[in-house]
């Protein structure tokens, strides 16, 4: 599980890139904490197009990165989700809080 | 009729889960099924493996988990058991969003993707003994 990110402006992109499961979703919340806490963002654009395999435990961590940035008025947005995770994304629902860019 | 099994034990590991959703896809692609019923399958295989580590176990390192699959008439048939703690209400843990463990960034949402991934979803319980999930799905 690769986290890599880049600011431009506002926004910083977020690229997740192998296999987010519980066994890396602390490692993978860290490096986006720390991303944000880098710059002044209003927007985080999470790119999930070379992310290959998420479950339940992905859901969770962005559940849990939505609420956090909806108190410091930052959006969050979806970017490429792979057909691999499109179903996982559909099922819990959150594409109705989170639009794809 | 072709009939394939095979059993995996292994200890209860977050670094596991891959290791286990990996073995239950590739014992089915022997169907040549398509690849959306191949990752349905990991990612129903990942939530159960999860909630043996994080909810049968509470995350203690010595547990083991148990997978014993047979795929018959072009369907797998998959158990995944702990040896945990059990599940005190499986109807309440069947709800969508349930969780136990509000404070750890857990969405409630396993045995919903397993219910929704797979064709059938059955739970056995017992406390202080563990928990067995059996599900099934039509490989073509």
């Amino acid at each position: 599980m690769l986290v890599n990110s880049e600011i431009v402006g506002d926004n910083l992109y977020i690229f997740l890139n192998g296999e987010l499961d519980h066994s890396v979703a602390e490692i993978v919340k860290k490096e986006m904490d720390k991303s944000i806490s880098q710059a002044n963002v209003k927007n985080v654009i999470l790119n999930l197009r070379y992310l290959n395999f998420m479950d339940s435990a992905g859901i969770g961590l962005i559940m849990s990165c939505y609420k956090k940035f909806k108190k410091y008025s930052i959006k969050l947005f979806f970017d490429q989700p792979s057909s691999a995770i499109d179903k996982v994304l559909k099922v819990s629902g959150l594409y109705s809080i989170i639009p794809v860019i | 009729m072709f009939v394939n099994n095979m059993s995996l034990k292994f200890d209860a590991r977050p670094q596991n889960e891959s290791f286990a959703r990996s073995v239950v896809g590739a014992f089915c692609v022997c169907c040549n099924p398509t690849v959306d019923v191949i990752n349905d399958i990991k990612t129903a295989i990942s939530e159960a493996v999860t909630n043996c580590i994080v909810h049968g176990y509470e995350n203690q390192k010595n547990g083991e988990i148990l997978i014993e699959a047979t795929i018959a008439d072009n369907t797998l048939k998959v158990k995944i058991s702990d040896y945990g703690k059990g599940i005190v209400n499986i109807p309440q843990a069947l709800e969508d969003f349930y969780t136990t463990r509000e404070d750890e960034d857990r969405s409630g949402l396993g045995f919903t993707i397993m219910k929704s991934f797979m064709d059938s979803l059955e739970v056995e319980s017992s406390l202080g003994c563990g928990t067995t999930v059996t599900m099934t799905k039509r490989l073509l």
